[in-house]
């Protein structure tokens, strides 16, 4: 039982969940409102530059998804 | 009346009602294929289903008028959440949920805490389901009386039956592949009018200091932290709770394919925010923002202004099927509500698969009345009507679910008061004078505590609901 939970933790899909709330996490603590850049605030810029980190972590996740699959089936 | 745009849109109507009528007699042939497309959706049409299902007017109309009326780190704030949405979902329920082998959520809870929980949830999504449906109604009453030149009313009555016709003769078959021409459709549009944009202005930075010429407060933070944050909070969520997107993650082929179209409809966000970046820069550079009657009004104004009316007409019609597959999608989750989770589960069990598909389509029409009846006066903004809706589901259904497929502790008394606990703090929290789109930050906690606190007070589930949690985590491919 207590190495299921230990493999629920292992879950890719539980790793990316954790990353994803420390990147935010980050974010939303950092909030750097008056920093501007082009014009623009540096904490909307911060969180332009997290659209493109959420689709390296679902890249990521389909990758380690196919390669377990893959390691099953051999 | 714009002649161009109305010839594009009424085309573009008459196409969707033709395939909804082609895929009808596939779809009644079995209640499986009607609700879930027979579960033969393959990676790529899944991808353009899934991102048009959840994209709503919302995204785009929403989006970007909030971007120009309240600068565009809101725009980006909305892209924080709405990018991650597709990933979210599937990194922390698909795979589980899949293996349940349910096809609506409030399946789910019938089978993870029985008929009680199942009841509250139908009637929960039901109703939510329904209030969404004003905004999307709301949204097209816009962009209809601006095209047709007609008034507003009239315009919200024409398109909401009008594309309630479709979605009830069809199913998920005609909704998926109408899908996915409107994600195309909707893309591509987006793609070509920032091109304009861009080439128009010379490039990125002097679009954006055209913009800060006219309005000096564009790049700024001008909402308190909360707002921006529940915000993010709301859309984030948004997969994980809304009925219709775990509906569709139901109707890939198989895991591997649901990964895939989860991650397509992630990059497809990732390229309708880039666009919608530009589009609201091009917005605040036209100085007409504090003059429109409507700042949802804002990305219409940006297509007229920059496109030949060739190009306005497609770009319109792209618009309202974002609007169209959000609302079928919902149309789609009331009647799966209603006629398979209460009536087919509790009131006529014998009820044959023809019967309980001919009701879902009464349900689907009824629902779609009522929707009109409230668009015809809306509430609130369309931005703020979507974010409570998304608020207020998350607040019913996101800890009950995910605790339900991660803690096998979790139990019915549990669900049941965090389902109730945080629906009615959410109501609570909307009647209070509180900061927009963050009364979740306040009522979703309050029913993560209450499941937990609920489930540690009472009894564990049996032995046997307990071994079903360790099944959802027990092989990938199931």
């Amino acid at each position: 039982m207590k190495q299921l939970t230990r493999k629920k933790w292992k879950d890719p899909g539980i790793v990316m969940v954790i990353i994803l709330s420390l990147v935010s996490l980050f974010v939303w603590v950092w909030w750097p409102t008056d920093t501007f850049i082009g014009g623009i605030s540096l904490a909307g810029w911060a969180m332009f530059v997290c659209f493109f980190i959420w689709l390296v972590l679902t890249v990521a996740y389909v990758i380690w998804m196919e390669k377990i699959e893959k390691e099953e089936i051999e | 009346m714009q002649v161009m745009e109305a010839i594009i849109l009424a085309i573009y109507l008459i196409i969707m009602t033709f395939i909804g009528i082609w895929f009808a007699k596939r779809a009644h042939s079995s209640e499986g294929d009607y609700w879930t497309a027979g579960g033969q959706i393959n990676s790529f049409v899944g991808s353009f289903a899934f991102f048009a299902a959840v994209a709503s007017s919302s995204s785009l109309m929403g989006a970007v008028g909030s971007g120009v009326a309240l600068g565009v780190p809101f725009l980006l704030a909305y892209g924080f959440g709405a990018v991650a949405i597709p990933s979210f979902a599937m990194f922390l329920i698909s795979g589980q949920i899949r293996r349940t082998g349910v096809k609506t959520l409030p399946e789910f809870f019938k089978s993870r805490y029985g008929k009680s929980v199942q009841i509250v949830s139908a009637i929960l999504v039901v109703l939510s389901m329904t209030f969404y449906m004003i905004p999307q109604l709301t949204a097209s009453g816009l962009i209809g009386s601006y095209v047709l030149g007609i008034d507003y009313v009239t315009a919200v009555i024409i398109l909401g039956l009008g594309f309630t016709l479709y979605a009830a003769l069809g199913g998920m078959w005609a909704i998926t592949y109408t899908d996915l021409l409107q994600g195309a459709v909707m893309v591509i549009g987006m793609f070509i009018l920032a091109v304009i944009i861009l080439m128009d202005h010379g490039g990125v930075g002097s679009l954006i200091q055209d913009a800060l010429a006219v309005d000096p407060q564009f790049g700024s933070i001008t909402q308190p932290w909360m707002s921006y944050f529940g915000l993010f909070v709301a859309f984030l969520w948004f997969g994980v709770v809304s009925p219709s997107a775990v509906m569709r993650n139901f109707a890939a082929r198989d895991a591997r394919t649901a990964r895939r179209s989860a991650l397509g409809a992630c990059f497809l966000y990732v390229t309708v925010f880039l666009f919608g970046f530009v589009i609201a820069s091009a917005g605040a550079s036209l100085g007409i923002a504090e003059s429109l009657d409507n700042q949802d009004m804002i990305f219409i104004s940006v297509i007229e202004h920059y496109m030949p009316a060739l190009l306005a007409g497609v770009m319109l019609a792209g618009l309202l099927a974002a609007i169209m597959s959000s609302a079928d999608a919902m149309l789609l989750a009331v009647s799966a509500g209603i006629a398979h989770d209460i009536y087919k589960e509790h009131i006529n069990k014998q009820a044959s698969e023809k019967t309980v598909t001919r009701l879902g389509l009464v349900v689907m029409i009824l629902a779609s009345v009522v929707g009109i009846i409230f668009a015809i006066d809306p509430p609130q903004l369309i931005a703020v009507m979507v974010g409570w809706v998304s608020g207020a589901m998350l607040s019913a259904f996101g800890f009950p679910l995910v605790l339900g497929l991660w803690w096998k502790r979790t139990n019915t008394a549990g669900a049941l008061a965090g389902m109730i606990g945080g629906t009615v703090a959410f109501i609570i929290m909307a009647l209070l004078p509180f900061a927009l789109v963050s009364e979740h930050l306040v009522s979703a906690p309050i029913s993560a505590i209450l499941t937990i606190v609920v489930s540690l007070m009472t009894e564990p589930p049996s032995e046997e609901i307990q071994l079903q949690v360790d099944r959802y985590h027990t092989n990938i491919d199931a």
